[in-house]
């Protein structure tokens, strides 16, 4: 957290609310572009992210600045999320058991898989998994946190996180190796 | 040759451009935290039912005497020009207050008697305090968590 961060965040606790502005303006992108990537849809993405920062601002309070102010951000997010999937009825992509069962590696496809990603390919393969997944994957690698910040993010123990991401690594590179395969085919 | 998918996976997720938020997202978020109503303490709280009781109280009262006056003006009137009705009335206001004084006066005789049969001051005071600090204590180690603090 830089000093102008910690400033503005001092000041919306001292009840300046002109102040949070600024707060929204540093985040926005990163919170609706993880909402989006969790929800799939623009307008329930958009609904998530305003109330992930109405919900912040009501409670930047209790916000203790020992710790990082990204991870509360995420995890008011992280909530908006789950509780918006939950209303839609997507309970079912929420659920741990919903993956894939992943295969042993085929070998010789392996050094093309490790070249083949661009931002597209991988930002629709982070949208076919189930948000438990992509939504750790996107925590540690896009917003840079650890296993321990992620667990407060999703309100897991850091072994969970540990599972998921290795999971989640493993379904990737299954599709990976099922869409070289499929190139290789045609 | 894991590791090396796994850095590529890791390096195209970190790559990932952030979507940009909608034209005007910050205004309508600062639209609606002005709109809505601020989070309101357990103390603020507490005074705005006590306000609202009192002011409820005096409304009643008020509206109970105005519906006196407005039905019997005539007679207090009337009562008040015949002669000799100003010490009457202040006659029925001392014997009023006479009972009053004596109600309060058994109140006391009454919390004298109750008094002895309560524990010693030193007891209830060392019971206090160490309810508020076990109450702190489970209110500083519940706000130490910032997953406890995040609000659903």
């Amino acid at each position: 957290m830089d000093g102008m961060e910690a400033e503005l965040l001092g000041r919306c606790a001292a009840g300046e609310t002109g102040a949070f502005s600024g707060i929204v303006e540093t985040y926005q992108d990163r919170v609706y572009s993880f909402a989006l990537r969790l929800l799939k849809d623009p307008a329930a993405a958009e609904e998530a992210a305003q109330e992930t920062f109405v919900k912040a601002f009501r409670a930047i309070a209790t916000y203790d600045s020992a710790y990082s102010f990204s991870p509360w951000l995420f995890r008011i997010a992280h909530n908006a999320c789950m509780d918006a999937l939950r209303a839609a009825g997507r309970n079912s992509s929420i659920d741990e058991k919903d993956f894939p069962d992943i295969a042993d590696p085929a070998p010789g496809v392996e050094e093309t898989v490790a070249d083949s990603m661009d931002s597209e390919r991988i930002g629709a393969m982070l949208a076919a998994l189930p948000p438990i997944y992509s939504e750790v994957l996107l925590l540690q690698y896009r917003e840079e946190m650890g296993p321990a910040e992620i667990g407060r993010v999703i309100g897991a123990p850091e072994g969970t996180v540990k599972a998921r991401l290795f999971r989640g690594r493993e379904i990737l590179k299954k599709m990976l190796r099922d869409a070289t395969v499929q190139a290789a085919k045609s | 040759m894991e590791a090396r998918k796994t850095d590529s996976i890791a390096k195209a997720i970190g790559a990932l451009p952030y979507r940009k938020a909608p034209a005007g997202f910050g205004a309508r978020v600062m639209a609606s935290i002005a709109a809505a109503p601020a989070a309101i303490s357990w103390q603020e709280r507490l005074l705005e039912q006590a306000g609202l009781l009192v002011a409820g109280w005096s409304g009643l009262l008020v509206s109970g005497t105005a519906w006196l006056a407005w039905k019997y003006w005539a007679r207090v009137v009337v009562a008040l020009l015949e002669p000799g009705s100003l010490t009457h009335l202040a006659g029925l206001a001392v014997a009023h207050a006479a009972l009053a004084a004596d109600k309060l006066a058994e109140w006391v005789s009454f919390a004298a008697r109750l008094l002895p049969g309560l524990p010693p001051w030193y007891d209830t005071t060392i019971a206090t305090l160490a309810c508020s600090f076990i109450i702190a204590a489970l209110r500083s180690g519940e706000g130490a968590r910032p997953e406890a603090a995040a609000p659903r």
